[in-house]
């Protein structure tokens, strides 16, 4: 758990102190106008200030206000199955470009809810295809709203 | 005279196209609204062409309908799959999925349909009866009201920080830091783009909410062993609530009409800051305020009675002056425009009968969303309850197809993905993300009326004191934040 809020605190001062290196360079104070770099400049302040209150926290006794109430660990790495998806959906992402929606989206489905464990693998065939082709029909055809045909079709 | 002009209004209701394009209206709104990526106002500016040809009056009721059960809409997908369809619909899955978890789907549902009903009825009462009055008060808000409401709204992360104070009040500032992203509204200077031309705009904001809420549950169900699925079967009977449970949740939704009308009201402000004021109001004020974020009725309550309020409230200026409410409303007068109604005083003039058959609209189109949403919400609910394990590869790519066509930008399915697993691991450390949401809906607020302020009155900072209304919101900012600070302090 300690590590845990570490890690956090740390992570949120870096991001922080990049926030308010890189509002050095925003256009300052003109006129009565703070200029573009006061709140961003403002807010790293006060998070870098939360974070290091995190930090300390981490020592301080249990009945603190700025202290955790329960004491259950947490995984830092997220399971793989997690990591599977996210791996998944950007290539899914991507792929979309040159795909298209229709192709890839019944295959991305598919494997999905293998992925968590949907036992009716025909009902999961079905359904991705029909949803796939709802979706199509209600945004392109009822909705006139372009979705991603695929580059290598045009 | 009111009563004559009513009763005209509701003759030119009645007549089937009219009626039959309100119910069509209300509908396609539910529908819109509970579709993660579309929003109310995309749903009526893409309806606006096809009312071309439509009488004005059945034109307009189409808009009307579809707004109302817009806003309305969202409130499903909130409750049943963790992701708002719309942004005002984001303060109801703080209570609406946790009672959806506990497998108490039908009373969410029932709950928010009930309250969204009573503040959409409550809001056209108002809208009838003082209009002109609720005007002249949205009128005198300038920059410094503007600032100290924004401020109110963000004391607001206290109460929805959850178990820890300081990682509720890190997850606000962090998300006021993304709603810094993007052009200075005030001198255009475009800040942390990192030279990407997508990120002059900003950090859009509703692929960042599908991220935050929708796609981190997806990872976080992804990342357990076993999903749990319900057996109990949602029946209408569960969707009306019996009496007992109406009488207790009456005193939240009679004050979040109000405050959600005057809120809607205000130019700009909408259903979104409405709908976490009301609900911020409710945990204050409630016996049991740890409860609020676990599950309690209050809660759905109160953001579904504030957020549809607020779309009688934004109707007032947007008809008795001509000035936008909401971006729905703003949508909607230039329907207005294209049918030949100039919204304003010369509307109340001029065309009177028009007039009131909108606010007789708008009340029957509450009426009707409250009938469409208990006879469909059962299945729905049945649906996504027993068939979790398919719907949830499902709502990803609802997500990520809603995230696309907001701008037809592939680049806001990255924003979708990168918040999503920001999302995710910020769940996993007990950091709450609702803060996250609430700040960059309000940041922007914030910020570019603090600096108009100083503009406007040459530096002076006294003016956020001076003025009644900055005054008076000042005072309620820091009540709400004492009274939030000393309940945190009692649980710990």
């Amino acid at each position: 758990m300690k590590k845990a809020e570490i890690f956090i605190s740390l992570f949120f001062m870096n991001f922080s102190i990049i926030i308010f290196k890189m509002s050095d360079s925003f256009p300052s104070l003109k006129g009565h106008d703070v200029g573009s770099g006061f709140f961003p400049r403002m807010l790293s302040i006060i998070l870098i200030f939360l974070s290091l209150l995190l930090l300390f926290g981490c020592f301080k006794k249990k009945n603190s206000i700025f202290a955790e109430n329960n004491e259950k660990s947490i995984d830092i790495l997220p399971s793989i199955r997690v990591i599977i998806v996210i791996i998944l959906t950007i290539a899914y992402r991507y792929l979309l470009e040159y795909v298209g929606l229709l192709i890839l989206s019944p295959l991305y489905l598919i494997i999905l809810m293998l992925l968590i464990k949907v036992e009716d693998f025909k009902k999961s065939v079905f359904l991705s295809i029909f949803v796939t082709i709802t979706l199509w029909f209600i945004f392109c055809y009822l909705l006139k709203m372009p979705l991603p045909t695929g580059s290598i079709f045009q | 005279m009111v009563i004559d002009n009513l009763l005209i209004g509701l003759s030119i209701i009645l007549q089937p196209y009219s009626f039959l394009m309100l119910i069509l209206g209300v509908i396609c709104g539910i529908v819109v609204g509970a579709l993660p990526g579309l929003t109310a106002t995309m749903g009526v500016a893409l309806l606006v062409p096809f009312s071309f040809g439509m009488d004005p009056v059945p034109a307009m009721m189409l808009l009307i309908g579809l707004y109302v059960g817009g806003i309305y809409g969202g409130s499903i997908s909130a409750i049943l799959i963790r992701t708002p369809g719309t942004p005002a619909s984001a303060a109801t899955l703080l209570d609406g999925y946790p009672l959806f978890s506990k497998g108490k789907a039908g009373l969410a549902l029932g709950t928010a349909t009930l309250s969204s009903v009573f503040g959409g009825i409550g809001s056209a009462f108002f809208l009838i009866t003082i209009s002109p009055i609720l005007s002249r008060i949205a009128l005198s808000f300038s920059a410094p009201e503007y600032f100290m409401l924004a401020i109110f709204g963000l004391t607001i992360i206290v109460s929805i920080s959850g178990k820890s104070l300081l990682k509720g009040l890190i997850s606000g500032v962090f998300g006021l830091i993304l709603s810094t992203f993007g052009f200075d509204s005030i001198n255009g200077f475009p800040r942390f783009s990192f030279g990407l031309i997508e990120l002059y705009a900003g950090i859009p904001f509703i692929p960042a909410m599908i991220g935050l809420f929708a796609v981190s549950e997806i990872l976080n169900q992804f990342s357990k062993y076993s999903i749990k699925e319900f057996n109990k079967k949602i029946n209408i009977k569960d969707l009306l609530l019996n009496r007992l449970v109406i009488l207790k949740l009456l005193p939240t939704m009679l004050k979040s009409t109000v405050i959600g009308t005057f809120i809607g009201a205000l130019p700009g402000a909408g259903g979104d800051i409405a709908s976490f004021v009301c609900y911020n109001e409710a945990k204050r004020s409630s016996k049991h305020p740890e409860l609020f974020g676990t599950g309690i009725l209050e809660g759905v309550s109160a953001a579904e009675t504030g957020n549809n309020a607020s779309t009688g409230g934004a109707l007032i200026p947007t008809l008795s002056l001509g000035i936008p409410g909401d971006t729905v409303t703003a949508v909607i007068i230039g329907a207005l425009i294209i049918h030949g109604l100039k919204p304003g005083p010369l509307l109340f003039r001029d065309n009177l009968e028009i007039v009131y058959a909108l606010f007789i609209g708008f009340l029957f189109a509450n009426i009707i969303m409250g009938i469409v949403g208990i006879l469909s919400m059962g299945f729905l609910g049945n649906l996504i309850s027993k068939s979790k394990r398919m719907i949830i590869p499902l709502i990803m790519v609802f997500a990520i197809i809603g995230s696309y066509s907001i701008q037809n930008s592939y680049f806001d399915i990255n924003i979708m993905i990168i918040m999503g697993i920001i999302g995710f691991i910020l769940q996993k450390y007990d950091i709450p993300i609702g803060p996250i949401v609430l700040a960059l809906i309000l940041g922007p607020m914030a910020e570019s009326h603090l600096r108009k302020a100083l503009i406007m009155f040459s530096g002076d900072y006294s003016v956020f004191i001076c003025r009644p209304i900055s005054l008076a919101l000042l005072i309620l900012s820091i009540i709400s934040l004492i009274t939030a600070l000393i309940r945190q302090v009692k649980n710990n």
